[in-house]
């Protein structure tokens, strides 16, 4: 029986190394090459014509804005807008990684702490950046909320920055671990088809299954991945928590 | 840098309250589906992921001053404090969300 956890492996394409440290381009790389390059070809063909009358292309690139919009208003409300980019930008690279990381012979980079964790902390080095630059010297009532006695400083700021930075890392491991485990569960019933023989069709339509639950899974970590990086950054921001 | 009037400060500080008060007032009511989706996969990870950490600190400095296991324990018991209070954050928002109007 083939390892299940053989597809996770990374390979090196093209070995690089700058001064003592591995930079290669890899099968991760590539994947999240091609995820680029596919979201700026499909909204690129999408929006190639712009009318009031939006073409079905262009309609299909503006429904997801307004769903991104909508994320933004229920999380941030008006003070999201200018941040409207940035998460249109995060949702579509998880949620494209997430869907082409389905397809035969690809690789999904999304099931590897690595990849995700960079971009959660990448995130969480724009949100304090972001909170500095709104709230300047105030920001540092994240690790101090007003109003406690001075007294329960020592017990409350090493508890708030932990609570800080766990947030990367919740990001990360509730992204990665789902979509290694949908993975996981497509190769073991995918090699049972062969293995039962004649009665290779149940694991077979077990596996349809699961692919139909895993886009809708996909899907759905993207949504939850890009709406706590909102609620994330609208804490930095804004100071409530 | 010449002191602000005590007037202007009091009316910079009523324009802050209102952008607060707007802002908040503008965020959309979340579909109750969207608030359970968002609550079933946050509330466990919330709480999980500041106890490893603080495991991991623990150990590096542990690691570094060999005094196996005492940071270790203290710092558990400060990510245990985190993770509670990251569900109570994480309720208390979802209680927000719910009851928005």
């Amino acid at each position: 029986m083939e390892n299940p956890l053989e597809q996770f492996a990374i390979k090196k394409l093209v070995p690089l190394d700058v001064n003592g440290i591995d930079v290669s381009f890899t099968n991760s790389s590539l994947c999240m090459l091609i995820t680029v390059v596919f979201i700026l070809l499909t909204l690129g063909w999408c929006l190639r014509k712009r009318n009031i009358v939006p073409s079905m292309g262009q309609a299909f690139s503006e429904s997801i804005y307004d769903f991104i919009r909508g994320i933004i208003g229920e999380t941030m409300g008006n003070d999201g807008a200018k941040y409207v980019s940035l998460i249109f930008a995060l949702f579509l690279f998880i949620a494209c990684g997430n869907i082409l990381g389905l397809f035969p012979y690809s690789f999904t980079f999304t099931s590897h702490i690595a990849a995700v964790g960079t971009l959660s902390v990448f995130f969480l080095l724009l949100n304090i950046a972001f909170g500095i630059k709104r709230r300047g010297f105030g920001y540092l009532r994240t690790f101090f909320p007003e109003g406690l006695p001075w007294i329960m400083a020592p017990l409350i700021i090493p508890i708030e920055t932990l609570s800080l930075l766990s947030k990367p890392f919740s990001l990360t491991i509730r992204l990665s671990v789902n979509m290694s485990v949908g993975h996981i569960m497509l190769e073991v019933l995918g090699t049972f088809i062969l293995a039962m023989g004649i009665l290779g069709f149940i694991p077979l339509i077990a596996d349809m299954c699961i692919i139909m639950f895993e886009i809708f899974v996909a899907l759905l970590q993207a949504y939850i991945y890009t709406t706590l990086s909102c609620v994330y950054l609208s804490q930095a921001i804004s100071g409530e928590e | 840098m010449e002191e602000l009037p005590e007037d202007i400060k009091r009316l910079d500080e009523r324009i802050k309250n209102f952008r607060q008060k707007t802002n908040a007032e503008s965020k959309v009511k979340k579909s109750q589906t969207r608030i359970a989706l968002e609550g079933m996969f946050r509330l466990a990870t919330e709480f999980v992921s500041p106890v490893l950490i603080a495991l991991c600190l623990g150990y590096l400095v542990d690691n570094l001053f060999n005094t196996k296991p005492i940071f270790m324990l203290i710092t558990a018991m400060f990510g245990c404090a985190a993770g509670v209070l990251n569900l109570y954050k994480a309720a208390q928002q979802m209680d927000e969300d719910i009851n928005k109007e």
